[in-house]
């Protein structure tokens, strides 16, 4: 139980600091680029607020999860039940397949009508590779 | 074993259905290709190229992997290699820890790409917007499925 109020309490800091680091960027870059639109900067300042509500909010939950050791209590043994984490672990494994599928067939598709989106979609792909590829390394070196 | 092998003869349809598309793709890639020639209308030399890259690796591995469940079908002491490489808890776990920690961190930095992008191209933060909401339906619908499953 100690170290599930650890884990929590450190990942409540890392999203905040995250939520921080984009608001960060985001404004760095709104005022480096003037050319940049009203539509840029509303979409941006948008998500900011949102990130920072939801960063607050967080917070928030895990002050009133250090107050209620009931709810404390029920959140960790809904993080440890054997069903909720094999759905989580099933979901995220067969969405990403799933998803790079539907990107690699967009990008075939797109290359009839938009390079630049080809080219997005193709760098999307290459992430998901990278990405599943460091995992990959780091998980077979931890188990 | 009986179980896993009907698995296995599934998969292996499956792979030969994703061949004989890949292979229809490339076919009428070449076709569209050779068409515009004789029309004299100028084409994508990247869409092409990027497409027939796609379906060629695509039909590579497909090729691969047909063969190797084949073989496996055929032949006992290679299902049960096989078996024990699919069933492996040590396997099993990397395999799921890798995807479910790629997934996540595949939407933070399209997040992160989408919100960089609208400052420079609208057609790369739609497109990025795009694919965030594609992802998103198909986890719900995976949620939703194994939820149901389990």
């Amino acid at each position: 139980m100690e170290k599930f109020k650890k884990d929590l309490a450190a990942k409540t800091f890392l999203t905040f600091m995250a939520v921080i680091f984009l608001n960060v960027v985001y404004w760095l870059f709104s005022a480096f680029n003037e050319s940049a639109s009203g539509f840029t900067r509303g979409f941006g300042g948008g998500m900011s607020l949102a990130l920072l509500g939801y960063g607050a909010f967080q917070a928030a939950r895990l002050y009133m999860l250090k107050i209620d050791e009931k709810k404390l209590e029920e959140l960790y043994r809904k993080s440890t039940d054997e069903r909720y984490a094999l759905i989580r672990e099933k979901t995220a494994g067969a969405a990403l397949q799933a998803a790079a599928y539907i990107v690699c067939l967009g990008a075939i598709i797109s290359s009839f009508f938009s390079q630049e989106i080809t080219m997005v979609l193709a760098g999307v792909i290459l992430v998901m590779a990278v990405c599943t590829l460091c995992f990959k390394f780091y998980y077979e070196r931890k188990y | 074993m009986e179980e896993f092998r009907k698995q296995v003869q599934k998969t292996l349809n499956i792979y030969r259905a994703v061949l004989i598309a890949a292979i229809i793709v490339l076919v009428v890639l070449n076709i569209v290709e050779v068409t515009a020639l004789f029309g004299e209308e100028s084409t994508n030399d990247l869409s092409n190229g990027f497409g027939t890259g796609a379906c060629a690796s695509i039909i590579t591995l497909m090729a691969i992997a047909i063969y190797r469940y084949h073989a496996a079908l055929k032949n006992d002491e290679k299902l049960k290699k096989l078996y024990i490489l699919e069933t492996d808890e040590r396997e099993r776990l990397i395999y799921e820890k890798t995807n479910s920690s790629s997934f996540r961190t595949v939407i933070i930095l399209l997040g992160f790409a989408a919100m960089i992008s609208s400052f420079f191209s609208r057609t790369i933060f739609y497109t990025i917007v795009a694919i965030i909401m594609v992802i998103a339906f198909v986890q719900a619908a995976f949620k939703f499925y194994y939820r149901r499953k389990y």
